[in-house]
């Protein structure tokens, strides 16, 4: 599988839908990311929210500081601390917001080009880098 | 996927769930049936045993843990944008 922008998130921003902005920095609304095993989870065109992963490894940790510019996205680097279970091939960001999970959007998924995955969770941190020049560009 | 991969994770999906000591003692279970498998005499199988137990410390030194004994932590290093998602790409 190569990195892929959910085609039903493009179509929610190209429709204007509830909750695709991620340029919002709230604690419980805004932009996540999620350490997702690939054993369990396939990527699929036809997901669109949360609800429809599996294999999430770890806690999901919150995309701050999220900026859009010139339709690039971007945001602080992320630590995920004590992680364990099964090895990591994959990183989902998703738009979360105060609602069920079924509302959760699900923005990209990235599982090629990326250094240090697959990693095998060993009980310490995980850190993600986001490159300076940013996250993803529309 | 290669084979020790692929029966890693199939091991691991088995143990989750379990006790850490039990998943510990089965895994030593089957090492020691593996071994003892091959070997008809004592020897040869404290050997391959001993070897193996050098490449465990070893792969747990170097992988989990830092030069001065603390936990490692894993590095996850994304590249750009035009990287993840050169022009044309990342359509679906």
């Amino acid at each position: 599988m190569a990195n892929a922008l959910y085609p039903l998130y493009k179509e929610a921003l190209l429709a204007a839908s509830a909750n695709v902005s991620l340029n919002v920095n709230d604690a419980t609304d805004g932009p996540f990311c999620a350490l997702i095993d690939t054993g369990l989870y396939t990527y699929s065109t036809a997901h669109d929210f949360y609800n429809d992963l599996a294999g999430i490894i770890g806690t999901d940790q919150r995309i701050s500081t999220p900026t859009v510019t010139t339709g690039t996205f971007d945001g602080d680097n992320l630590t995920y601390t004590s992680v364990s279970g099964a090895s990591v091939e994959a990183l989902v960001i998703y738009r979360k917001n105060v609602g069920a999970n079924t509302t959760w959007r699900l923005v990209a998924f990235i599982d090629t080009g990326v250094t240090g995955l697959p990693v095998t969770p060993n009980g310490g941190n995980i850190t993600v880098t986001w490159n300076a020049s940013g996250i993803f560009t529309l | 996927m290669d084979q020790r991969s692929e029966l890693t994770r199939k091991f691991a999906a088995a143990g989750h769930g379990y006790p850490r000591d039990a998943v510990i003692n089965a895994g030593g279970n089957m090492v020691i049936n593996a071994i003892r498998q091959s070997h008809g005499g004592i020897a040869g199988a404290e050997a391959e045993l001993a070897d193996l137990y050098e490449r465990m410390r070893a792969a747990l030194r170097e992988r989990h843990y830092m030069p001065d004994g603390s936990r490692r932590e894993h590095h996850i290093i994304v590249p750009g944008p035009d990287v993840l998602f050169p022009a044309g790409a990342g359509a679906d």
